[in-house]
């Protein structure tokens, strides 16, 4: 009798105490992307004002549970699924203490959901930045502690899965890439988090009038030295995901270790500093001290993406081309496997993330050029790019084969999950450059009404009205694309036909 | 594979030519990009202030109100609302006051004229953004951030707060005016 | 790895200066605009 199983497909040994925990995590992150995706639904069409389908109270009070439902909820519980897939099975080992990884997924569910209540019941109408001095409830604040908590003892779980796995001699020689940079991704967490905690429980104890409010400029340096660093673990995560994703679909190996791997450390050595994006516009902060921020230290995590941008497709184009596709430029490209989902998630998602997300966020991240940007509807669009064009669409890659190896089931639905990651990336990608358009004209974010009331209004002119219209369509249509995904997700879990293990 | 372990000895992988070509293109373009932040507060006309100061909130408050009593020349109305209209000599200290919901007061500038405006907030975080040259910047309580400020264009502007402050975040509007 | 000459990873190559073209035009595009702003400092 084995606490271990061997997978049929990879031969790899899976422990199955983690493979309930990927489990668990991985179809607690999709209830969340559900949710999240009905509220990205209600937000774009409230947005897009010629149906304004919310009023203003419950656009705000929505709109705040819609960023913790994908920021926060949806993103890291999938990240800790990927962080138990990448020590205990990758590795071939067993998870070191189990207990801790389900105290881990406890205390996320709890916060989480503690959080989900109290923004539902008007407690915390304050965005999921929640700036210092606008005051949610303290359970709020508490949530959010206990959810970040819970992360940083996956993380924890995680570090000593890979010292057991190499003490007990699981692997032999140096880490497999993805799990490299699964624990930058970590590393990156454990840091972030920290911040996290910083940052709310002083606030905590303001919301529970024991301490007076912390300075609003340093609630912001600090916050976002938890919000912005807690985005690298979505980037990591989705790098070493990238990787995988090569390796599965087209069998790719990276062309040289060296350069990979140092590019992650670069994410991990500077991104964690790099917060003052955030206020490049705001007052307490000398110029010398933003533009060292935002720039030493992000263009060198910048430098670490441009150097994955190359170094992903061409692994993919090399074990394409070994395969014979040698004709021309680009021959590899066409012959491709476009009808797999986890090959065109992987490549949607290099586009979405790297082209427009990448390069909007460092123009609207430099010092001065954030003057044209700060909060207008061309941060959110940036973000849009990267977490969900970007992270979100190679974490439904991913799962594509997580439904197969780990859950041992195929996936239901095969016609529609070859379209899938079209049917969700593309118009992704659309909402994005037409959010940022229309922010380009001066639209700014988070508001439900933006022509104003009650006083002076607003006139945008026809070009932004159609930017919004396309928007708003078009994040419409991307809503459809993730609700396949969700629906394909659970329909396998369901339904789905099981696949025979020894 | 990106999945399985490494033998030893990988470390002395050499690179190859499309990389190299690359990653020398990536450092290049970081250098650059990094060099152009500063290098525009040399020759660049729109940079963020160096000057703040922090401040009481009702110290503030006493100090935009003071401004808008002695240059006020007028009032507007609007929906619920009503604004001074203050018209400040060239070369002196305005006070643009933000709170929940508002912006004080109404500014009548000179084009070409160059300011030093006084922005912050006496409750929440605000944003100001003035529409429709898309120029923003964040007032915050307990902060005094001056802007040296040069309108070069006339009109009409509005100024929208674009930090969600509440829940009339939206109809939070102001204006200025240059003339 | 040693790559033979047709296994190379020319099209990506090609891809990336896309978007290192891309960026740079954008790049500079905003500068631009931002030049045409109010003065303020």
């Amino acid at each position: 009798m084995s606490d271990f199983r061997t997978c049929s497909i990879t031969g790899l040994k899976v422990h199955r105490p983690a493979e309930n925990l990927i489990k668990i995590n991985a179809v607690t992150a999709i209830v969340f992307l559900l949710v999240g995706g009905i509220l990205g639904l209600l937000m774009v069409l409230t947005r897009w004002q010629a149906v304004h389908i919310l009023p203003p109270e419950l656009f705000y009070r929505l709109l705040t549970l819609h960023g913790i439902a994908m920021l926060v909820a949806w993103i890291i519980f999938f990240e800790m699924a990927a962080l138990y897939l990448t020590s205990a099975v990758i590795l071939n080992s067993r998870l070191a203490a189990p207990w801790v990884g389900w105290l881990q997924y406890i205390l996320m569910l709890v916060g989480g959901g503690i959080v989900t209540v109290i923004i539902l019941m008007g407690g915390a109408d304050v965005m999921f930045t929640s700036y210092v001095p606008l005051q949610a409830h303290p359970l709020y604040y508490l949530g959010v502690i206990l959810f970040a908590v819970g992360a940083i003892l996956g993380c924890v779980v995680f570090f000593a899965t890979v010292m057991v796995a190499k003490t007990e001699g699981t692997y032999k020689g140096s880490l497999p890439l993805v799990t490299f940079g699964a624990a930058c991704a970590a590393i990156i967490a454990i840091i972030t988090l920290s911040h996290g905690a910083i940052v709310f429980i002083p606030t905590l104890l303001w919301s529970m009038g024991l301490i007076p409010p912390m300075d609003a400029e340093v609630y912001r340096l600090i916050f976002w030295g938890f919000g912005h660093s807690s985005q690298q673990i979505n980037v990591c995560t989705m790098v070493a995901i990238w990787y995988l994703l090569g390796t599965l679909t087209v069998g790719s190996s990276p062309l040289n270790e060296k350069v990979c791997r140092s590019a992650f450390v670069l994410y991990v050595i500077f991104i964690c500093i790099a917060s003052e994006h955030h206020i490049l516009v705001d007052p307490g902060f000398s110029a010398a001290h933003k533009s060292w921020n935002t720039s030493y230290f992000m263009h060198l995590a910048v430098l670490a993406s441009m150097i994955h941008a190359f170094s992903v497709p061409a692994a993919t184009e090399v074990a394409l081309r070994k395969k014979g596709y040698t004709r021309g430029t680009f021959e590899w490209l066409k012959k491709a496997p476009w009808g797999n989902p986890g090959w065109s998630s992987l490549f949607l998602s290099l586009v979405g993330f790297g082209f427009l997300g990448g390069i909007t966020g460092v123009i609207y991240g430099t010092e001065q050029l954030n003057i044209l940007s700060h909060n207008s509807l061309r941060i959110p669009g940036h973000f849009h790019a990267t977490v969900v064009a970007g992270t979100t669409l190679a974490f439904m890659g991913a799962t594509y084969y997580v439904l197969p190896l780990i859950f041992q089931r195929e996936v239901a639905f095969p016609g529609l999950a070859k379209i899938q990651p079209y049917l969700f990336g593309v118009p992704i990608m659309v909402f994005s450059t037409f959010m940022m358009v229309a922010g380009g004209f001066g639209i700014s974010r988070r508001s439900a009404d933006m022509y104003g009331s009650g006083g002076f209004t607003v006139d945008y002119g026809p070009m932004a009205e159609i930017s919004l219209s396309i928007m708003g369509l078009s994040g419409v249509v991307a809503c459809l694309g993730g609700a396949a995904f969700c629906i394909i997700a659970v329909a396998t879990l369901l339904i789905g036909k099981k696949i025979e293990a020894k | 594979m990106s999945i399985t372990p490494l033998p030893p000895g990988w470390w002395k992988t050499p690179m190859h030519t499309e990389e190299k070509w690359w990653i020398s293109i990536a450092v290049v373009w970081c250098v650059l990009i990094t060099i152009a932040m500063p290098a525009w507060h040399f020759v660049g006309k729109q940079n963020s202030s160096q000057e703040y100061y922090t401040i009481r909130v009702e110290d503030f408050n006493t100090l935009a109100e003071n401004f808008m009593e002695q240059y006020k020349i007028g009032t507007e109305t609007a929906g619920d609302y009503e604004w001074d209209v203050v018209a400040p000599p060239p070369g002196s200290d305005i006070f643009l006051r933000s709170m929940q919901w508002k912006w004080d007061p109404i500014l009548k500038l000179k084009k070409d004229e160059t300011y030093r405006l006084h922005l912050s907030s006496i409750d929440v975080l605000h944003g100001f953004s003035v529409h429709p040259l898309n120029l923003n910047f964040e007032a915050v309580p307990g902060w005094d951030y001056v802007l040296t400020i040069t309108p070069t264009s006339s009109g009409e502007f509005r100024i929208i707060c674009n930090e969600f402050c509440g829940a009339e975040h939206h109809g939070m509007i102001g204006k200025i005016i240059v003339e | 790895m040693d790559l033979k000459p047709e296994e190379h990873p020319k099209g990506s190559f090609i891809l990336v200066m896309i978007f290192f073209v891309t960026f740079l035009a954008l790049y500079l595009l905003n500068w631009k605009l931002l030049s045409e702003l109010w003065i303020v400092g």
